[in-house]
């Protein structure tokens, strides 16, 4: 007995500390559909990589010829020609290239400071091309490892283990492989994977698990570098380039084949149990969706299941069922805690491995009724108290001024009508777009209570009287479905503070955007001035006295022969008429600065003229 | 010269360079591979990003007081303490002078992330707090009803921000944050449900939560008043493959359903907005003449007509053309505004006014200010004085004032006649009698 419990608490433990086990699989289907778009696209790159994809998955290869035939490259270099060759050699169409393409591979190889990826492009371009090696072994080695020593990157490590397949020192990678995997980088303590990211893993990957098999040697991969390397291939399952999804497919693959494989657990399809569907599918495969080789359906085992809020094992030693006719699927049947709804944790272990997984156990949950209570918040009369049944509304329309309280009660209930605590309980009071809730709590005996005093409301709701639309939220992840019962329509009055309803409040001047209401200057009206007969009629009447005086003069007869015809009295009354003349120019158009100008001479005329004029006129008299 | 002219495209194409300037900061290099597509996004923009690790010891903005960047994304909600030359302070300064800032956190999210939030005019809920909606929550949730499905209606109106087209849902999973609703500068992008809030998802509710129903903000921006840009999201899981790939299916309430999430082009145009791709604005030219004048002047008489034309430009993909609105408008202002019209747009692509001007003087300013949401602030002023009507500027010939004009003339006309009489007159009759 005692053994027994301390296997199972061991066994967690194992299970807690280490979700040892991955979480998902690559989805080939997906890949392959990326690698099919790839083909139609002309890039020799993407071509390549399609062509190369697809050829690892067994998958029909299009004739792609003519594709090759016309495809556009750089010539000079050596990575493109690299893609065309080993294209062209994958999908057999090795005719459909012209011999310009082996110059460059071999310019490459004669050069003096040739680097190691190109080395290894211009070696394959040439195997490809079916022109072997151009190398004696072990001479090559020994440069490559004079090349090697300048520039250790892994990713040239992943080239000279590449260019070894092809010369066959397949012993010289296994001696170095396992330096070179302890270089690989690891991020969040979960996934490991080289510096360079996606194509340097997996060609790392690829070409040392292929010459550990061909050297007939154990995989140098532990256990946890499997995983961790496995891990973050998935991390990168999103990928969505033909060159991402062959690269990805190559280190998937290079691992799921490495015994023993990483075992995926995961759950397939729903998490989580009701009371209709007890069972719960886990899909048990390698990292590509196959499955495990060497499982046996009985090895796979729930070791233990917790309820989490409370650490309660609720069971142990439990075996999958095998699904028929899908050989990955088994499941797992909960039919014994369906009423005991809550979060649990299932600790599954599969051929010695063991991962954590979470589910819920849904369980409905009702309301079946609320009381409504209005009343003093001083609480010196007894409140009025209105039951609601679900889902009905309320039947009339409640009212609460702000010296009185709302008081609702209700008790949550699960499906044998025991009262059950949930996570969320709300009440949310509404109107329009404005919103405010409340969190209603428990009391001992698990009726939910919530208290809106509706005097404290108003600021919250910007006093506005008015009704508000009242709802009870009810939710919990352990539910199999929320409760979102709306109650009806409640008509708070604030009081003095109050507002009238849908009245807007004027928004502070900062926060406001958008265009502002227009402004038109009121222009100062002009006095009123009389009508145009009137001021006529007085300009005749000013006008008057003048005519009448020429008028009697005319009478009267005049005799003008004092009038000396002299110089000096034409000019001067010339010059007087001028000036007079001249203030009438003022009145229609000159300035007083003009009028000025002309003035001044006009005046000296009339000044001296009249003088002379006058002193004769004099003098005559005395005569 | 050609020196020059060489010289020249050379710093034009260095300053447009420094535009795309961009340092992620990250938790792990991982982030990179999980976020790929809303960076490639990015890249394909034309920016140029730059990785590092978000307690690198190395990390600087600037150098020599010049910035390194224009933009800054930090994706590292795990980090405790920002490495080398970078915290909080650095942070705020770099938003001061002018760069934008793109900013990811999730429910782990610790007090660095708060303080800049705070910093920035947002909330942050407390650590391992979580939006939660169990009303609203996607059928790839984990249980804890987390990762919760947000209906595109949920959104700002800003087409300028978001984008004039989402109709797909958006996945979003993280923490949320909390608004003051008296900074107008502060903008809720995405808000929750009535039905959500933000707690601790292990727990039921014991306090009130921090942010409840719609007032959980789940994205917020801020435009500063230097037109710095800063886009804060609660989640990170919200920019990532996953969210970008994955179909939506909602499990209670309406049961939304998508072919795939909205995400992938409210990230991409969150991340245009606050990068400054669109919503820029300037003024190329302002002119302000009396109406039927060639040229501008400073002074204008009371009554005068007034034409006012101004050139708005906006950056749209890269160049900058004629902006279009309907609701640019003009104040004349004394003080307080006596006018305030909207300007009307010409065909030419400049918006005018006309208008009269008050027949009050002193001291104006015409004065545009456009300030529209995701739109950066767009300030004009130009001081014009106002003068009275000088003398000879007044109505000459009033025809109440007629009997005034008329007697003042018949006055200088009997002047001239009396002159005649006065001077010359001859009595003819007592010469006969002496005769």
């Amino acid at each position: 007995m005692h053994i027994n419990t301390l296997s199972i608490l061991v066994l967690c433990l194992v299970g807690c500390i280490s979700a040892n086990t991955l979480q998902g699989t690559i989805d080939v289907k997906r890949l392959q559909t990326i690698l099919q778009e790839g083909l139609k696209n002309k890039d020799v790159t993407s071509l390549y990589y399609s062509i190369k994809g697809l050829k690892d998955l067994k998958a029909p290869i299009p004739d792609v010829c003519q594709d090759i035939k016309n495809a556009k490259y750089d010539a000079k270099n050596v990575e493109q020609s690299f893609y065309l060759a080993n294209a062209a050699a994958l999908s057999g169409c090795q005719n459909s290239l012209t011999p310009e393409i082996m110059r460059t591979p071999v310019q490459v190889l004669d050069k003096k400071d040739v680097t190691i990826p190109e080395l290894y492009y211009a070696v394959y371009t040439l195997k490809a091309l079916g022109k072997g090696s151009i190398y004696d072994k072990e001479d090559g080695l020994k440069n490559l490892i004079q090349l090697l020593k300048k520039d250790d990157s892994p990713a040239n490590y992943g080239y000279v283990f590449a260019l070894c397949e092809h010369m066959g020192c397949g012993a010289w990678t296994v001696s170095h492989a396992e330096g070179v995997l302890l270089a690989a980088d690891e991020s969040d303590a979960r996934a490991l994977h080289f510096d360079g990211g996606l194509p340097v893993t997996s060609m790392l990957l690829s070409t040392i698990t292929r010459s550990y098999k061909q050297q007939k040697k154990p995989s140098p991969l532990s256990e946890e570098q499997r995983y961790k390397f496995a891990e973050y291939v998935l991390s990168r399952r999103s990928v969505t380039s033909p060159k991402g999804a062959a690269l990805l497919l190559d280190a998937a693959t290079a691992l799921a084949d490495d015994q023993p494989t990483p075992i995926s657990i995961a759950i397939k399809g729903k998490k989580y149990v009701t009371s209709e569907s007890d069972s719960i599918e886990f899909s048990i495969t390698d990292l590509l969706g196959r499955p495990v080789p060497g499982l046996k359906p009985d090895d796979v085992v729930a070791q233990s299941g917790t309820r989490l809020a409370d650490d309660v094992v609720v069971l142990s030693k439990q075996p999958l069922a095998q699904k028929p006719n899908e050989p990955t699927t088994f499941v797992l049947n909960l039919s014994k805690i369906k009423a005991q709804y809550g979060l649990y944790k299932i600790a599954l272990s599969a051929g010695g491995k063991t991962a954590n997984v979470n589910i819920a156990v849904l369980g409905e949950i009702q309301v079946s009724s609320i009381e409504v209570g209005i009343g003093d918040v001083d609480g010196t009369t007894s409140p009025k108290v209105t039951t609601v049944t679900y889902p009905n509304k309320l039947a009339e329309k409640l009212q609460a001024d702000h010296l009185q309280k709302v008081t609702l009660k209700f008790t949550v209930r699960d499906k044998w009508n025991k009262p059950a605590t949930v996570q969320q309980a709300f009440v949310r009071v509404a109107n329009g777009n404005d919103e405010t809730i409340f969190v209603a709590e428990p009391d001992n005996s698990k009726a939910y209570k919530v208290d809106l005093n509706v005097g404290s409301l108003s600021k919250h709701v910007r006093a506005a009287n008015g009704a508000y639309s009242l709802s009870v939220l009810v939710g919990d992840s352990a539910a199999a479905a929320p409760i979102a019962w709306q109650l009806g329509d409640i008509h708070f009055n604030f009081g003095r503070d109050g507002n009238a309803l849908g009245e807007v409040l004027p928004k502070s001047g900062a926060g406001h955007r958008g265009p502002l209401p227009e402004i038109a200057h009121v222009f100062r009206q002009p006095e009123p001035r009389p009508s145009r007969v009137v001021s006529d009629v007085f300009a005749a009447a000013a006008a008057a006295p003048l005519l009448l005086l020429i008028v009697l003069w005319l009478k009267l007869g005049l005799n003008f022969s004092n009038f000396p015809f002299t110089l000096s009295s034409l000019l001067f009354h010339l010059s007087l008429g001028a000036s007079l003349l001249l203030y009438y120019v003022l009145w229609v158009q000159l300035s007083m600065f003009d009028t000025l100008r002309y003035l001044l001479p006009l005046a000296g005329l009339t000044f001296l003229s009249g003088h002379r004029l006058l002193r004769r006129l004099v003098s005559n008299k005395q005569r | 010269m050609k020196l020059y002219l060489i010289l020249g495209v050379f710093l034009c194409f260095s300053a447009a360079k420094a535009e795309q300037e961009t340092l992620v900061l990250v938790d792990n290099l991982n982030i990179r591979e999980t976020h790929s597509q809303f960076f490639k996004s990015l890249q394909d923009r034309g920016y140029s990003l730059t990785y590092k690790l978000a307690d690198d010891a190395n990390l600087v903005l600037a150098k020599y007081g010049e910035y390194l960047y224009k933009n800054l994304i930090i994706f590292a909600p795990s980090v405790l303490e920002f490495g080398g030359l970078i915290d909080t302070e650095a942070i705020t300064k770099f938003i001061d002078d002018g760069g934008n800032l793109l900013m990811a956190g999730n429910a782990a999210a610790g007090d660095v992330y708060r303080e800049i939030a705070s910093e920035c005019g947002f909330e942050m809920d407390e650590e391992s707090a979580a939006v939660i909606d169990h009303f609203n929550y996607d059928a790839s949730d984990d249980g804890d009803h987390t990762r919760i499905v947000v209906s595109p209606k949920n959104l700002i109106n800003a087409p300028t921000i978001v984008g004039a087209q989402n109709t797909h849902p958006v996945l979003f999973e993280g923490t949320g944050l909390i608004l003051d609703k008296d900074n107008s500068l502060v903008l809720p992008i995405l808000t929750a449900d009535s039905t959500a809030y933000s707690y601790n998802p292990k727990s039921q509710v014991k306090e009130y939560p921090h942010a409840v129903g719609r007032k959980t903000v789940l994205i917020a921006a801020l435009q500063a008043r230097n037109n710095a840009r800063i886009v804060f999201s609660g989640s990170l899981f919200f920019f990532s493959d996953e969210a970008f790939n994955s179909a939506v299916s909602k499990v209670h309430g309406d049961k939304l359903k998508a072919e795939s999430s909205g995400n992938k082009a409210l990230a991409a145009h969150l991340s245009a907005w606050a990068f400054g791709e669109r919503g820029r604005l300037r003024v190329r030219n302002v002119q302000h003449q009396r109406q039927g004048d060639k040229v501008s002047t400073n002074t204008y008489t009371i009554t005068d007509t007034v034409v006012y034309r101004i050139e708005i430009e906006e950056l749209k993909n890269g160049k900058w053309q004629p902006f279009e609105a309907t609701d640019v408008q003009l104040e004349f202002v004394r003080i307080d505004p006596f006018i305030r019209t909207t300007l009307k747009r010409q065909p030419s692509g400049a918006y005018e006014a006309v208008f009269k001007v008050p027949d009050v003087w002193g001291v104006y300013q015409f004065k545009v200010d456009y300030d529209r949401v995701g739109y950066t602030r767009l300030y004009h002023s130009t001081q014009v004085s106002v003068r009275p009507l000088q003398h000879t500027q007044y109505e000459r010939f009033i025809p109440s004032a007629y009997p005034y004009y008329v007697s003042a003339f018949s006055m200088m006309v009997g002047v001239f006649l009396f002159s005649f009489v006065f001077l010359y007159y001859k009595e003819e009759t007592p010469k006969t009698k002496s005769e």
